[in-house]
């Protein structure tokens, strides 16, 4: 269906964008299907949990509150043994993910056992928008971690709540699917998803617009700043809102031709601001890595994950597009 | 269309302590100017150099960068190097960054380094 069919491989292209075949004993991601919420989530998750508590392994468990709750009760006095986060606080934006993954193995060291990861990106009553980067972000992580340090990461998927386009891009971007009786190879997955692959939907009804090269930077941060102040944006949020685009069109006049074209347009709830421009981006992993404080440049991106709600790339050789979400409150 | 708010760059020497002001914003077009302030002979014989960014309106990652690389140069040349704290914005792009934590940072430009 429409969220997986771009995930479909093009062979022979940029061959270092795809993740690396996956290793016996390196980087184990998994997909765990279930049913009946908090209930079949704790149930599923628990043997693989007590055996890694029972190992002395790390573990983090970054799932929805309800989940965290019902986990805490069934471990008791083991609940100290774990390390939770809510999953809707810093992962909403799904790019925000896999920088806590990586911060989680920095924590652990190489000492003690294989950490654990219990990761739901995926829930029920996410956006479309949100589902299409969940999937992009879930394929990344075979590229963010393949090939490295061994670890396992599985990853929840309530199947009650979920439309079955989402379960086969789940297939498609797990290398393994967790069972009852262990883990199986799932059949149906791709290392070489290209995360810049597709198109986003145009927008309808009001949309302004602003053409800009370097003369214009001051220009496009105060049209942007009058228009986000008048649909309502808190004026952190506008703040928030203007650096991000800022930016974005600064990689355009950098990287991208020397110009780009910003796009406003509300739905919903949302704030959107997109900018396009004749560049494309190389980096599958841009933006999820935090740099660090001696970096010369790579942060742009960085900024941009933090101050969004959503970021979508869409990227090819004919140009980029970058497409930026801020709720009103 | 107004004409865009450029950024304004003061150097001056107290007690042998050089201080940068700016006023305006630090974005990729006004880059240059804090760039050439910072490059000046004027700098070169000093014992602390301070960026006063109290009246920086916007800054970005562009605009980090040459205040970072003002820092690297200083360090180089055996230079105390710190900052004012800039607007709410300011200091949101150096939390968000993580660069603040690491980066001097004094309440007034006269004030005494530690």
């Amino acid at each position: 269906m429409a969220a997986s069919a771009h995930l479909l491989d093009v062979p022979g292209q940029d061959s270092a964008e795809y993740a690396p075949k996956p290793a016996r004993h390196g980087f184990r991601h998994e997909v765990i299907l279930h049913g009946d919420g908090a209930e079949g989530f704790v149930r599923q998750t628990m043997p693989l949990i007590s055996r890694a508590i029972e190992r002395d392994s790390p573990v983090l468990i970054a799932v929805a509150p309800d989940r965290i709750e019902r986990l805490g009760e069934a471990l008791g006095a083991r609940r100290g043994r774990v390390a939770f986060v809510d999953i809707r606080q810093i992962g909403a934006n799904p790019a925000r993910i896999i920088p806590a993954w990586r911060e989680f193995l920095e924590r652990t060291g190489p000492s003690g056992g294989e950490p654990l990861g219990i990761g739901e990106p995926v829930w029920r009553g996410r956006s479309t928008a949100e589902l299409d980067e969940c999937w992009r972000h879930e394929a990344l992580l075979n590229v963010a971690f393949g090939g490295g340090r061994p670890w396992r990461l599985l990853c929840p998927y309530d199947v009650d709540g979920l439309e079955d386009h989402v379960i086969e891009a789940a297939h498609i971007c797990h290398p393994l699917i967790a069972g009852e009786q262990g883990c199986g190879v799932s059949s149906r997955y791709r290392r070489n998803v290209r995360p810049f692959d597709g198109t986003l939907e145009e927008p309808t009804g009001e949309v302004g617009e602003l053409s800009f090269g370097e003369a214009e930077l001051g220009l496009l941060r105060r049209r942007l700043t009058s228009w986000a102040r008048l649909e309502g944006l808190p004026s952190a949020d506008v703040e928030d809102l203007v650096l991000a685009v800022d930016e974005i069109a600064t990689n355009s006049i950098r990287h991208g031709g020397g110009r780009g074209q910003l796009r406003m347009w509300r739905v919903g709830g949302s704030l959107l601001c997109e900018i396009r421009d004749a560049g494309q981006m190389r980096d599958p992993l841009l933006g999820r890595a935090r740099p660090n404080d001696a970096a010369v440049c790579g942060r742009g991106m960085w900024i941009v994950n933090q101050l969004c709600d959503l970021v979508q790339i869409r990227s090819s050789p004919a140009g980029s597009q970058i497409r930026l979400h801020k709720r009103l409150g | 269309m107004a004409a865009q708010p450029q950024l304004s760059v003061e150097t001056r020497i107290e007690d042998g302590r050089v201080i940068i002001t700016m006023e305006g914003e630090l974005d990729m077009a006004n880059a240059p100017g804090l760039q050439s302030a910072v490059e000046s002979r004027e700098l070169a014989d000093a014992g602390t150099v301070v960026l006063d960014l109290q009246g920086l309106t916007f800054l970005d990652s562009t605009g980090l960068r040459v205040i970072l690389a003002a820092r690297e140069r200083c360090r180089a040349r055996g230079q105390e190097f710190a900052v004012t704290p800039g607007s709410a914005q300011v200091q949101r792009l150096l939390s968000v960054t993580g660069v603040g934590e690491h980066l001097r940072t004094i309440a007034s430009a006269g004030e005494q380094l530690a």
